[in-house]
């Protein structure tokens, strides 16, 4: 017994791994994103969260700081990005990198990585000099590449997201990848997600042999946070006139600092426990939230059996506020889908009036195939108003190969394969019809947009209840999706991901 | 203790071996899947569930394996011991052993003096070789798009710009703060014989010697304090802090206005399948 309270009390989970550990549960709030395989599409994540976390998780229930910086920059030639702009400066002026030690998520799984018993790679002057490493990645990945590909094409290329981040790897895709109801999701993988796995995995790998790895040298979040640590309202204090100038705080640190409190220091707290001046104290203003343990004044007994109360209080208030985030993001939310039993309910009757259409007497290309969304199913018809004022009604284009493209402005590959959708539309003007459909909340004049891109295709821009993309079993988070009907409005390709040239002239072999 | 240490790294050899399968697996799959696509296939998929659960199966004894050891591990606390003890801080000691010295020595100026060159061309050959790349990234002709895939060759061609010239300023980084260690290093010695001659010295005239030695600790923080925060410097700071808190929430406001909120909301709710690595 006594045993397992030793072993217990050496091992316990420090108030900051509880905190951390907090954060990342607040943070993916939206459990039954994990179980339906959907991402949450509430307003809540209008709202950046503090610490890194990829809002293509199936739990995010808010969006990434690093996610939207970098579409922020792709969006800089129509808008000024001042919301998020606002949002990291109140972030690091208040926490400044606290957030990186207590309330990052990734941070949570590279110190968990790090526990594996290995032999560990310890810090040093060659480290320290790697540390600027994230400084080269931030001005080339999360600045140079989306404000360029923004500004000058009119494309959203979130640099990091795309090619580095392991977090959207990890979270994002095989968090997406890893639920049965989204198998069709394989079909999109190809070199981008086997470079950004490999990246990942020697990210990973390294953080178990080299603490916070990923945090020291690549991270770009961390990097922008660290400017504003000398500023930040929550920080590690050194009382000066207590510091006997030791250093014992930077040779017990981990990160790479030089001192306490500069732009690499987390502000984890541990080298309170190696300052036997007592001269550490995590503080916000001039509030004391953790105190150095002595005997010495500041740490009167009444001070702290008050911080003990206050702390009581916290812990109290942060689970509800956790209790209250997990009944809003899976049950509450109006923003949540309705059970997908009502959606097929709605579907069917849907279909169940325009089946007869379809198979009409008389009519060459009639189908008999059942109405719904899988391969050989006939689509349900539609109608949807063009951009130009007219309608497009599917069942008119019976008898020729129908291709529906479900994109968006704001959606770099969309916008990349639109070229090719107009070009094979040209090529086969007789036997293809392309109709696309933009998401339904558009954030600029796609008009204007498509005539700046030297796009004809006929488009309309779905409704707010997205029911061209729920009829054509689209899934309006993520983009692009695309349909192919063959002569008899049957579905011969129904799939979410980029389009090659070489694939759409495979599809179209087929579908005629 | 050697248990222990052939414990961890029998722990390596599996972590090690573990992340080179599965980058192996993964690499193998794409190979064959592009082959297979290549040859006429386009719309077969690379990656499939089947193949995935294939290629992980023989992983999974050795996962399982490394979980245990993990676990067993951390149960009975074996754990690198060096991980956790203070490491050496040549500058620290440097400045402590340096302030207890009176007068510098020639040696001690000469390494300080090569000290602060290797700092600066450290520095200069870090910033020598960002000029190159923030040239590159500020040319907006490199971000060209020739052709639907023409966004991944100027992504491929940045990077193998980038890359080289990061490598070179990195290493420039290193060699200079190593060898810059390597000069404090020596400095440090030269500083302790310094001390313990004048020590001797001070021992052989004098009984007081000892009286000295002992204030030592608090000219050690006299001469080298590693915290020293003006009052000014602080309200400076808390000056600029409440400024740009002010700022940022007019920022948060006009964000909301000129619709960059709803911008993050849609990006969040309407995710590109490229930008979280799925294609």
């Amino acid at each position: 017994m006594d045993n397992t309270m030793t072993w217990w009390e050496a091992h316990r989970p420090s108030k900051r791994k509880l905190i951390q550990l907090y954060s990342a549960l607040l943070y993916n709030a939206h459990l039954r994103g994990f179980i339906d395989g959907e991402i949450y599409q509430g307003k809540a994540k209008a709202v950046c969260v503090p610490g890194f976390n990829c809002y293509s998780c199936p739990g995010a229930a808010g969006a990434c700081p690093l996610g939207s910086i970098q579409n922020a920059l792709a969006y800089s030639g129509h808008r000024a990005g001042w919301y998020v702009l606002g949002i990291i400066m109140i972030f690091g002026l208040s926490l400044g990198r606290t957030i990186c030690g207590w309330l990052c998520p990734l941070g949570l799984v590279q110190e968990l990585l790090h526990k594996i018993p290995t032999p560990k790679i310890k810090k040093s002057r060659v480290t320290r000099a790697l540390s600027y490493l994230k400084y080269v990645i931030l001005a080339v990945f999360v600045v140079a590449v989306p404000m360029w590909y923004g500004v000058r094409h009119d494309l959203a290329v979130p640099g990091f997201c795309k090619y580095i981040c392991p977090a959207g790897t990890f979270e994002g895709a095989i968090g997406l990848l890893s639920n049965p109801k989204n198998t069709s999701y394989f079909a999109m993988l190809k070199i981008l997600f086997t470079r950004k796995f490999v990246i990942m995995i020697i990210i990973g790998t390294a953080c178990i042999f080299c603490y916070r790895s990923f945090c020291r040298f690549i991270c770009p979040l961390g990097a922008i946070y660290g400017l504003f640590n000398k500023l930040a309202l929550i920080s590690v204090k050194v009382d000066e006139n207590r510091c006997n100038g030791c250093g014992a705080c930077v040779r017990n640190c981990k990160m790479d600092v030089r001192h306490v409190g500069d732009h690499e220091c987390i502000n984890c707290a541990k080298c309170m426990g190696a300052c036997n001046q007592s001269a550490l104290s995590l503080r916000c203003g001039n509030h004391t939230l953790i105190a150095p343990a002595c005997g010495c004044a500041d740490d009167r007994e009444d001070s702290a059996a008050k911080r003990a109360k206050n702390g009581k209080i916290g812990w109290g208030a942060a689970l509800a506020v956790l209790c209250f985030a997990l009944l809003w993001f899976n049950v509450l939310d109006p923003d949540l889908p309705k059970s997908q039993a009502a959606d097929a309910t709605v579907q069917t009757a849907d279909a169940g009036t325009q089946a007869g259409e379809g198979a009409a007497p008389g009519n060459t290309y009639a189908s008999s195939a059942p109405i719904g969304t899988a391969i050989g199913n006939q689509l349900a018809d539609f109608t949807a108003e063009k951009l130009d004022g007219t309608q497009f009604h599917l069942a008119d284009h019976r008898g020729k190969v129908v291709i529906l493209n479900m994109w968006a402005t704001y959606c770099g590959p969309c916008v990349q394969e639109l070229p090719e959708f107009e070009s094979f539309q040209k090529a086969h003007a007789d036997d293809v019809v392309v109709f696309i459909i933009h998401a339904s909340d558009p954030l600029e004049d796609v008009p204007e947009f498509l005539a700046k891109k030297g796009i004809s295709l006929p488009c309309a821009i779905d409704s707010d209840d997205d029911r061209i993309y729920t009829l054509c079993g689209a899934n309006p988070s993520i983009l692009p999706h695309t349909v192919v009907l063959n002569r008899s409005g049957e579905i011969t390709y129904n799939q979410t991901g980029s389009m090659s040239g070489a694939l759409l002239d495979e599809l179209f072999e087929k579908a005629k | 203790m050697a248990k222990n240490k052939i414990f961890l790294w029998i722990q390596t050899a599996l972590c090690v071996l573990i992340a080179i399968l599965l980058v192996s697996s993964a690499v193998r799959i794409f190979i064959d899947g592009s082959a297979y696509q290549a040859a006429g296939h386009p719309s077969e998929w690379i990656y499939t569930r089947e193949k995935a659960a294939a290629a992980l199966m023989p992983i999974l004894p050795l996962f399982l394996l490394s979980f245990a050891m993990t676990v067993y591990g951390l149960v009975k606390g074996i754990e690198d011991e060096e991980a956790d003890k203070p490491v050496q801080d040549v500058e620290r000691t440097r400045d402590l052993v340096c302030a207890r010295v009176a007068q510098p020595s020639e040696e001690m100026a000469k390494e300080r003096a090569l000290q602060k060159k290797l700092q600066l061309g450290g520095w200069i050959g870090f910033a020598v070789c960002m000029i190159p790349i923030l040239l590159y990234i500020t040319n907006g002709a490199h971000f060209a798009l020739t052709d639907a895939e023409g966004l991944d060759h100027s992504i491929v061609s940045m990077v193998a710009f980038v890359v080289p010239w990061t490598v070179i300023g990195l290493a420039c980084l290193v060699v200079a703060t190593v060898l810059q260690g390597r000069s404090i290093q020596r400095e440090a010695d030269a500083a302790t014989a310094l001390m313990k001659e004048a020590a001797a010295a001070k021992a052989a005239e004098a009984a007081s010697a000892d009286a000295s030695a002992a204030k030592a600790p608090a000219a050690a923080k006299a001469g080298a304090p590693l915290y020293n925060t003006s009052p000014e410097t602080a309200r400076r700071r808390i000056l600029i802090r409440r400024v740009l808190l002010v700022a940022a929430v007019i920022f948060v406001v006009l964000g909301v206005q000129n619709g960059s909120m709803k911008d993050v909301l849609v990006k969040a709710i309407r995710i590109c399948t490229e930008c979280v690595g799925l294609g």
